[in-house]
């Protein structure tokens, strides 16, 4: 109960988790909600404005260029987003964690190495190299997330490297060492537990910004395949008749959006509740 | 100072062989153009040939070789598309993509600064509130969306701006709009949270408690000081408003090295893709280098030592 008091004291927190769960409820229940199947075309049904009913039924959102039903490809597409955001997140969150952790706490050369690496990533545009990877690995959701993943690592880095190299010195880490804990033992119980709420924090904000990059990359044409919906996928296609049927460039883009501005409000919130030098 | 920048260049020397050597990753060991340039009903022969020819029969460490040799000459081969040498075709698309970027940085900091100052002054204000909601939306917003959104309204429906191709001022405020929004958003935030820091500083205290006025206390005490995280996060991310000039640039037609890119990509042309990709991340190298120096006229703390 007090856990869930001191959440809900946040209101950022709560405005975001608020915000979160059309698109979660979308990614969760798809099958069960989307009115019509994502990919079933009626081409006598093309360009249907929103409110209008067609050949095989109503169209809230009205249908795009192939007659397909747009409230079920946004309603589909929210499952590559939440699984893209969710799984990129986790794969660069080990990662660099894992490398921060071990720059940080063994430091020397491999320390150097490490950061210098890091160093290479920062000098390129990160949608730069994700770009030209996936060109290089042709689309797929699973080459979207692991490229996403790989590419994603470095702020984690930075930060647990910057973390362990304060906590390292801390008396605690002192004592354990003095009664003979191992290397193994002395990060699972005392580094890695004081790097997490930073590791979560950015954690937070970065599962928006994995779903705008894979929005970006399959609008591109080399994120997602274009059979599969996707809410970038959606853009792209729509791009053309744009001007025909504002539908699927509007409607997806405010999803994108809203999806994005509810994880970008609960990294705030996390934020707030698990550093207490933003609190202001 | 000339000893700082000396030595900020060399500081730049691993960095840039990293970026080579991630480009020839990226192009040489991960992907092979060999399959993507040859029609699917090509033979074997033809196959080799071509392998041949371009050089991908070698093995990988000679590849690498003298790929390093042809990149230290600037020469990434000819592009199979326009057959002119790569490196020609991206510099002359480059000021046009610089331009964008330099526009959309521009707008983030006329707008985004100043948005985040009257924030953390005005604090708990209307004016606090309206900025902390409009910035968190600009990060949360694609910027291609975004550009979409501005052609379909102030393109299509009010006709006021030309929505694609380059020419004077007014090509370039829709694009810029939309790639700047995303840094004016950053900035305010960031100017905000450090003013709000920097005001409840003990040498602010002493300031107001001289009696100077409000605009010498803001301008002089706090500004200056808040500015200097904000200058580094303009640095950093430079690299993210060239990563989205490439989407931009495409969605305006925006005739620049990011647009080159992606038709490069399209076309499977790899001399161009390696071309562009190195162009854009020393473009990128550069402007950290840049913002480096620019430290030192804001905080005098900082010496070139």
């Amino acid at each position: 109960m007090i856990v869930i008091r001191r959440l809900c004291r946040s209101r950022l927190l709560v405005v975001g988790v608020l915000l979160s769960v059309l698109p979660l409820a979308f990614a969760i229940a798809a099958p069960l909600i989307a009115p019509h199947p994502p990919n079933e075309q009626t081409l006598s049904d093309r360009f249907l404005p929103p409110l209008s009913s067609g050949a095989r039924g109503y169209h809230l959102l009205g249908t795009d260029a192939l007659g397909r039903d747009l409230l079920s490809r946004i309603i589909y597409g929210a499952q590559i987003s939440m699984l893209v955001g969710v799984t990129v997140v986790i794969i660069g969150g080990l990662l660099g964690t894992g490398v921060g952790i071990v720059a940080g706490y063994w430091g020397g050369a491999i320390d150097a190495l490490l950061m210098r690496i890091v160093d290479v990533f920062l000098a390129f545009p990160f949608l730069l190299i994700a770009l030209v990877l996936m060109a290089m690995l042709g689309s797929g959701l699973s080459k979207v997330i692991i490229v996403l993943g790989l590419t994603s690592w470095v702020p984690y880095a930075r930060v647990a490297r910057a973390q362990v190299l304060g906590v390292k010195e801390r008396e605690f880490v002192e004592a354990s060492r003095a009664i003979g804990a191992g290397r193994g033992r002395i990060i699972a119980r005392h580094i890695v537990p004081n790097v997490m709420s930073s590791v979560i924090v950015i954690a937070s904000f970065r599962v928006a910004a994995a779903i705008l990059s894979e929005a970006t990359l399959s609008f591109l044409g080399v994120g997602v395949p274009p059979g599969t919906p996707s809410w970038g996928g959606i853009l792209s296609e729509g791009r053309p008749y744009m001007l025909v049927s504002w539908g699927p460039t509007v409607f997806a883009g405010v999803m994108i959006m809203l999806t994005a501005l509810s994880c970008n409000l609960i990294g705030d919130g996390v934020r707030d509740l698990l550093d207490p030098r933003w609190r202001k | 100072m000339t000893k700082f920048v000396i030595r900020r260049l060399l500081q730049c020397i691993p960095a840039l062989f990293g970026v080579v050597c991630v480009v020839f990753i990226m192009t040489h060991a991960i992907g092979n153009p060999i399959a993507a340039l040859l029609p699917p009903e090509a033979s074997e022969e033809q196959y080799h040939q071509l392998e041949e020819a371009l050089g991908f029969d070698k093995p990988l460490g000679q590849q690498f070789i003298g790929y390093w040799r042809n990149a230290l000459r600037g020469d990434f081969g000819s592009s199979y598309w326009l057959n002119q040498p790569a490196l020609g075709i991206v510099l002359q698309r480059l000021p046009a993509t610089i331009e964008l970027a330099l526009a959309a940085l521009l707008i983030a900091i006329v707008l985004g600064i100043p948005a985040g100052i009257c924030a953390a002054v005005k604090r708990n204000s209307v004016v606090s509130t309206a900025v902390s909601v409009v910035s968190v939306l600009g990060m949360s917003m694609p910027d291609f969306w975004l550009g979409m959104i501005l052609i379909l309204w102030f393109g299509v429906s009010l006709r006021w701006l030309p929505i694609s191709g380059r020419g004077g001022v007014e090509h370039l405020v829709l694009p810029a709009c939309a790639l700047g929004i995303r840094m004016m958003a950053i900035l305010a935030r960031l100017m905000r949270a450090d003013m709000l820091d920097v005001l409840s500083q003990d040498y602010v205290r002493t300031a107001w408690a001289k009696g100077l006025r409000r605009s010498v206390v803001v301008s002089k005490h706090a500004v200056r000081n808040a500015l200097i995280p904000t200058i580094t996060m303009i640095g950093l991310q430079f690299g993210a408003l060239i990563g989205g000039a490439v989407v931009v640039e495409s969605v305006f037609g925006w005739p620049g090295a990011g647009r080159l890119l992606l038709q490069a990509i399209e076309r499977r042309d790899y001399p161009l893709i390696q071309a562009a990709a190195l162009v854009l991340a020393i473009a990128f190298l550069a402007i950290n280098l840049l913002v480096d120096l620019v430290y030192g006229f804001v905080d005098p703390r900082i010496r070139y030592e």
